[in-house]
């Protein structure tokens, strides 16, 4: 009796380590595949979004997740998180998300005016910087019944009695494309006054309401008062006219004699250390994004330019950190080595 | 043009009395009870969490959806500041001042009533309000400039004075504090980064909300157990068991002036873009207390206290549509969401919506209506379900609450430094009432220091330097000269009292 209790232990002990190896082969076959992502993605991919909700990444990353989902490219959900401190969430998707492949997020400018202002020691070239995906450009905004015509008459104000010419911008982030334009314009921009709001809908009440003789914003925030006819545009930082039939008459800067191109591009980034497959999983997704209806929908609506990038990526971003830092030095709020 | 108004509003409740409009709207404002009711879940994350499902359907249902989680979450969020004292809402903050000591009276119910009554009263009023009034008062709302927005946030800080009435000194002593927390942080016109010793959590300044849980949830956790300690167990509060009686006739009436200045005040504050409900409960609060025949007993369980501030904040909710509706313009995060909602939906905000999409404008207020009714409904019965909560025994409820205040907290951002720093200002909390300095004082200082100082820095700006500014313009004066007047009244009271009382 005991025997065959012995024995039958002894079946069930080699039962068991015959599970024990299949169950861990499969485990390693498993993620031996996960590891060269066959199976990417496998689980949801957080979009982690790096300001509030309603704001300018915010809102690409909503048209990104509509747009991969709407037109069926990602099987997997597409949670977003939004974080509300942009500087603390920029470093912790270079620490947090370092090397996970289940992480994607959007950056423009704003981080780089972050670090050349010191506020954080991360780069893109401390993350993995995936695809150019939209622009937005520039728009010198006045109020309707304003007396300045042109560029060149604002600027001439500027240089006469600038203390009289406040101008606005959407907060910090906009000095280095105002910076830029005015060194262009031969102003000397430390004597510029600029009064920082918080987005285009604060810099429009601003010059309607009169305390600001110009506001500097993206076209595309500046969209709804434009339409209803309450402020109008002087110039646009595109190298070409918009096609927008209450834009086509606006010239560019160039147009205006202020010899400057500037696009602001939000592009695609992840964490450091990322995947090769799981970039390459991405680039492929956004390749075949910007292509669909519903992503041409989206730019039309917001007034967005197409600006896919993958090639030469990096060397659009280390000239326009150049460019940030140079400006952000001259009004001498750099970081102080 | 009173006809047309009319036509379009019975377009508008066509439009919203569909059957699938109204289920949404039955969504939107039941989910925003829910998340107002809870710590920490903003109706701003939930709109942002429901955006992505929204996009398939009807955009009429879809803002009507959105916009009843904006306006329901005021409704929800006096329930924990008059329950536990922990404010649902920054919104709510003000409601923790007189909800909580009612409900230790043994007049929860009636602290609920009001409030549910008050932001029906509101809403409703102010959708009539935004109905006649929306395109007069946005273009009303372009004469404020920063020199008017600083008169405005002066005129809230001298509410420090009615909300400091028992010793001006530490309330003076608190609000000056506060102003130096709102310092911590990015400064916005150069983005110079302040007093963060180094810790990225600060970069963001100190929240209040973080402020508040701490100093009126913890505070109260820790008084509580001190209580126990000292005194042990007791039933749970004898007189209150069933929570007390439901709100009286005369309470009713005691509320009423309340919630009339409470919407007033709230919905003139709404409409200026970027001053948002906080700033309102505010003001509403403390002039209530000025126009008291009774002040001694705000704090300590005035209904009028909780009357005016719900009234404000919902009335707050309603009016931030009018900037939003009329030029496109958001107020605040969870209209620039709506906002962005709409360019999604293929609708162009602005000046122009009213024309080319006023089916839209009309069945969004008309919604506002009928969601307001739904959400008086939907709460005056959850008033006795939530009243229960305080038959719990109180050994249970103090680590209930405690733990209400850190998921709160932890759910906002998933930072540990802002629970470290609730627990500082819990402690802080407990000392400041025990040695009678008032509380509100410090939230005032905290929630307005920041837009002060922006507004103060870019009056600056664009007078170049000159302080006459506010007194140039016939706004900013007429509202500096409120702002002295306030601040006189609060000193006549104060030296007319008994000169042994007014030791600071």
């Amino acid at each position: 009796m005991r025997k065959v209790c012995k024995k039958k232990g002894i079946q069930l002990v080699s039962l068991a380590s015959m599970f024990l190896v299949f169950g861990f082969t499969i485990l390693i076959v498993v993620s031996a595949l996960a590891a060269s992502g066959a199976d990417y993605p496998a689980k949801p991919v957080l979009f982690y979004c790096l300001s509030t909700p309603g704001s300018g990444f915010d809102t690409t990353t909503r048209a990104i997740v509509n747009a991969l989902t709407k037109e069926k490219l990602v099987k997997v959900p597409m949670p977003i998180e939004n974080a509300s401190n942009a500087t603390q969430a920029l470093a912790l998707s270079v620490t947090r998300y370092k090397g996970d492949p289940y992480m994607v997020s959007v950056q423009s400018i704003s981080g780089m005016m972050r670090y050349a202002t010191g506020a954080t020691p991360y780069t893109h070239k401390d993350f993995t910087p995936l695809a150019g995906l939209v622009s937005t450009y520039y728009g010198v905004a006045v109020r309707m019944d304003s007396p300045y015509k042109t560029i060149g008459d604002l600027v001439k104000d500027l240089k006469e009695k600038p203390e009289k010419t406040p101008i606005c911008g959407g907060g910090s982030d906009d000095r280095p494309f105002y910076g830029a334009m005015f060194m262009k314009a031969g102003l000397d921009i430390t004597k510029v006054v600029y009064v920082a709001y918080s987005g285009g809908a604060e810099t429009s009440m601003a010059i309607m309401e009169g305390s600001s003789k110009a506001a500097i914003n993206s076209v595309d925030e500046q969209m709804p008062l434009i339409e209803g006819k309450k402020i109008r545009l002087l110039a646009v930082s595109s190298a070409k006219r918009y096609t927008n039939p209450i834009l086509k008459d606006v010239p560019t800067l160039k147009e205006s004699g202020i010899d400057l191109e500037w696009a602001n591009m939000r592009y695609a980034f992840a964490g450091p250390e990322y995947p090769d497959y799981a970039k390459k999983y991405w680039l492929d997704i956004f390749a075949k994004m910007v292509k669909t209806p519903t992503w041409k929908q989206t730019l039309t609506r917001y007034n967005w330019d197409d600006s896919f990038q993958v090639e030469g990526l990096n060397d659009v971003l280390d000239k326009k950190q150049a460019v940030v830092t140079e400006v952000i030095t001259k009004l001498g709020m750099a970081k102080k080595q | 043009m009173d006809s047309h108004i009319w036509s379009n509003l019975f377009m508008g409740f066509g439009i919203a009395f569909t059957l699938q409009n109204l289920w949404w709207l039955f969504v939107g404002v039941f989910l925003g009870t829910v998340v107002g009711v809870l710590p920490g879940l903003g109706s701003l994350s939930t709109m942002a969490i429901l955006m992505p499902m929204t996009f398939g359907m009807d955009p009429i249902s879809a803002v009507i959806m959105l916009t009843g989680i904006h306006y329901g979450s005021s409704y929800g969020g006096s329930t924990t500041s008059i329950l536990v004292n922990i404010p649902g809402e920054g919104s709510s903050m003000m409601t923790c001042m007189d909800g909580y000591p009612m409900a230790k009276q043994g007049r929860a119910k009636a602290a609920l009533a009001t409030s549910a009554i008050g932001s029906f009263f509101a809403g409703t009023v102010s959708a009539l309000l935004l109905m006649f009034l929306a395109i007069p008062i946005s273009s009303l709302g372009m004469k404020f400039g920063p020199p008017e927005y600083f008169a405005v946030m002066l005129l809230a800080l001298t509410m420090v004075g009615s909300l400091s009435t028992e010793a001006p000194l530490k309330g003076i002593f608190m609000v000056l504090l506060g102003l130096l927390l709102a310092v911590i942080g990015t400064e916005k016109q150069t983005g110079q980064i302040r007093f963060t010793f180094g810790v990225d959590d600060l970069m963001d300044g100190v929240n209040f909300i973080v402020v508040a849980i701490g100093m009126f949830g913890v505070t109260v956790v820790m008084d509580e157990s001190e209580r126990i300690w000292r005194f042990g167990f007791k039933p749970p509060r004898d007189q209150i068991k069933g929570a007390g009686l439901w709100i009286t006739w005369s309470e009713l009436k005691q509320s009423f002036m309340p919630y009339v200045r409470g919407t007033f005040l709230g919905f003139a504050t709404g409409v200026l873009p970027g001053l948002g409900g906080m700033t309102a409960t505010l003001l509403a609060y403390g002039v209530e207390k000025q126009v008291s025949k009774h002040p001694e007993t705000f704090g300590k369980g005035a209904i009028e206290g909780v009357a005016s501030v719900e009234a404000s904040n919902n009335a707050a909710n309603g009016a931030n549509l009018v900037p939003l509706m009329t030029l496109g313009i958001p107020g605040n995060a969870s209209t620039a969401l709506l906002l962005g909602a709409f360019i999604m939906y293929g609708l162009k905000p602005g000046p122009l919506l009213m024309e080319t999409n006023p089916e839209f404008f009309w069945a969004v207020v008309a919604s506002l209506y009928i969601g307001n009714v739904m959400l008086l409904i939907l709460n005056l019965p959850l008033v006795n379900l939530f009243a229960k909560l305080l038959d719990v025994p109180e050994a249970l409820l103090n680590g209930l609450v405690l733990a209400l205040c850190v998921l709160g907290v932890y759910t906002r951002e998933s930072s540990m430094v802002e629970l470290y720093l609730m627990i500082l200002f819990g402690v802080f909390g407990y000392f400041a009432q025990r040695y009678k300095y008032p509380v509100a004082p410090l939230l005032l200082g905290l929630v307005l220091g920041d837009m002060l100082e922006q507004a103060l820095l870019r009056s600056m700006s664009v007078s170049n330097g000159d302080p006459t500014i506010f007194f140039t313009r016939p706004i900013s004066l007429v509202i500096m000269i409120a702002a002295g007047i306030s601040l006189a009244y609060s000193f006549m009271k104060f030296y007319r009292r008994r000169p042994e009382e007014n030791v600071g």
